[in-house]
């Protein structure tokens, strides 16, 4: 057990992602998703051995060039997962890499959507991360729509399955959008409630996210974390 | 190649703040497809790690930058070397760029930092945490002035 380690937000994050990788499928990932990337990593050495990853600067990146051969595959159908995020995503979905506050006049302009709009509408399946979950970031509306949420229809495979945030986990659902499923231990629905800009409609009866067995948490701080590094050393440092 | 469609977009508020971006019909499938003009910067900078008399430049494998000196109205290379044989320099992770896409070429050994240049110096995290905290502190201007100091490091 003691070899276990610590399990706080990060961990919860990467069990719980791990999940949306198939064994076989193509799972990938873009800039700056050190989690997402781990949960890969860790899907390998559980439920799916078979897994083909595409790690963004990993060195077993399995492509020539950069992005152009992963996004070719992409608007082929033959990416299952894609792991997106955003400065803001709202209750149906949609992510803002672009804009905070009006396009022309940004309060603050972000880095730019980086091949999501593409990306999100002809990924098989997409998974959303957000880190530190708060009501300026998980919000009603999103001030700008660089990749909009949606379920599967004509000139979209899939869309959204789930949103991973360091409080709590969200099934995506065509008809409602983001609805809670679970929270994790170290909140409460009122914090998530509060951490959150659109209602969540509480019931009171919330239940706690699984959380990851010693024997996951000990492949996390151990072979994960050894392989994260060569990707994101820093910030396979404080894992 | 006049224009490029590209897939995805629908949905998305690009379509509304980007009147450069056009629909059209896709005369193979149906349906409409989103048409994006061709982008030429008016200059590229690109850092390579060596370049021969020629002009060629060998540069990082897995960089797309190459486009950007391909459609820059003018493009100025720098790069770590200079070197006599570029085949004989040339590493598993490089790639060639034609001199002829190169209008200028400057000797620049460092010329990456802080960034990265892959194989022979990292990121200069202490530096880059420098620039941040001086921008947080907001006292951006005096720290550029240090910074910038003719002669001064780096």
């Amino acid at each position: 057990m003691s070899q276990a380690g610590p399990l706080g937000p990060t961990e919860m994050m990467i069990h719980l992602l791990s999940r949306e990788v198939r064994d076989k499928e193509v799972s990938a990932t873009g800039t700056l998703s050190p989690i997402p990337a781990a949960a890969c990593y860790l899907a390998q050495l559980t439920h799916a051995p078979q897994a083909k990853l595409a790690i963004l600067d990993a060195p077993d990146w399995p492509f020539d060039g950069e992005l152009e051969e992963l996004f070719n595959m992409v608007q082929r159908g033959r990416v299952g997962l894609f792991f997106l995020s955003g400065a803001q995503i709202d209750q149906e979905a949609n992510i803002n890499l672009v804009a905070i506050g009006q396009h022309h006049r940004p309060q603050v302009r972000l880095p730019g959507g980086a091949g999501s709009a593409m990306v999100y509408l002809h990924s098989l399946r997409v998974a959303l991360f957000l880190r530190h979950q708060s009501a300026r970031n998980l919000v009603k509306r999103v001030d700008f729509v660089t990749a909009p949420g949606g379920g599967p229809g004509p000139g979209r495979p899939g869309g959204p399955t789930r949103l991973v945030t360091d409080l709590a986990a969200f099934d995506y659902r065509p008809d409602k959008g983001l609805a809670l499923t679970s929270i994790h231990p170290w909140t409460t629905p009122r914090e998530v409630q509060e951490r959150t800009g659109f209602d969540l409609g509480l019931t009171g009866r919330e239940p706690l996210s699984e959380e990851p067995g010693p024997e996951i948490l000990e492949l996390i701080h151990g072979p994960v974390k050894e392989r994260l590094a060569r990707v994101y050393p820093l910030f396979a440092e404080e894992l | 190649m006049p224009f490029l469609p590209v897939k995805g977009f629908f949905g998305s508020d690009y379509l509304r703040v980007r009147p450069d971006f056009k629909t059209v019909k896709d005369p193979f499938q149906g349906g409409e497809v989103v048409v994006v003009p061709p982008i030429n910067p008016d200059l590229c900078f690109l850092h390579g790690f060596c370049a021969d008399q020629s002009g060629d430049v060998l540069m990082d494998r897995s960089s797309d930058s190459d486009l950007a000196a391909k459609g820059a109205k003018l493009t100025v290379v720098s790069v770590e070397e200079r070197v006599e044989n570029l085949d004989q320099a040339r590493g598993p992770a490089m790639k060639r760029l034609s001199g002829l896409h190169v209008d200028y070429l400057v000797l620049a050994p460092g010329g990456a930092a802080p960034t990265s240049c892959p194989e022979r110096y990292g990121l200069d995290l202490g530096y880059l945490q420098g620039y941040l905290r001086a921008f947080q502190e907001d006292r951006l201007e005096a720290w550029l002035e240090e910074e910038m100091e003719p002669g001064g490091e780096p």
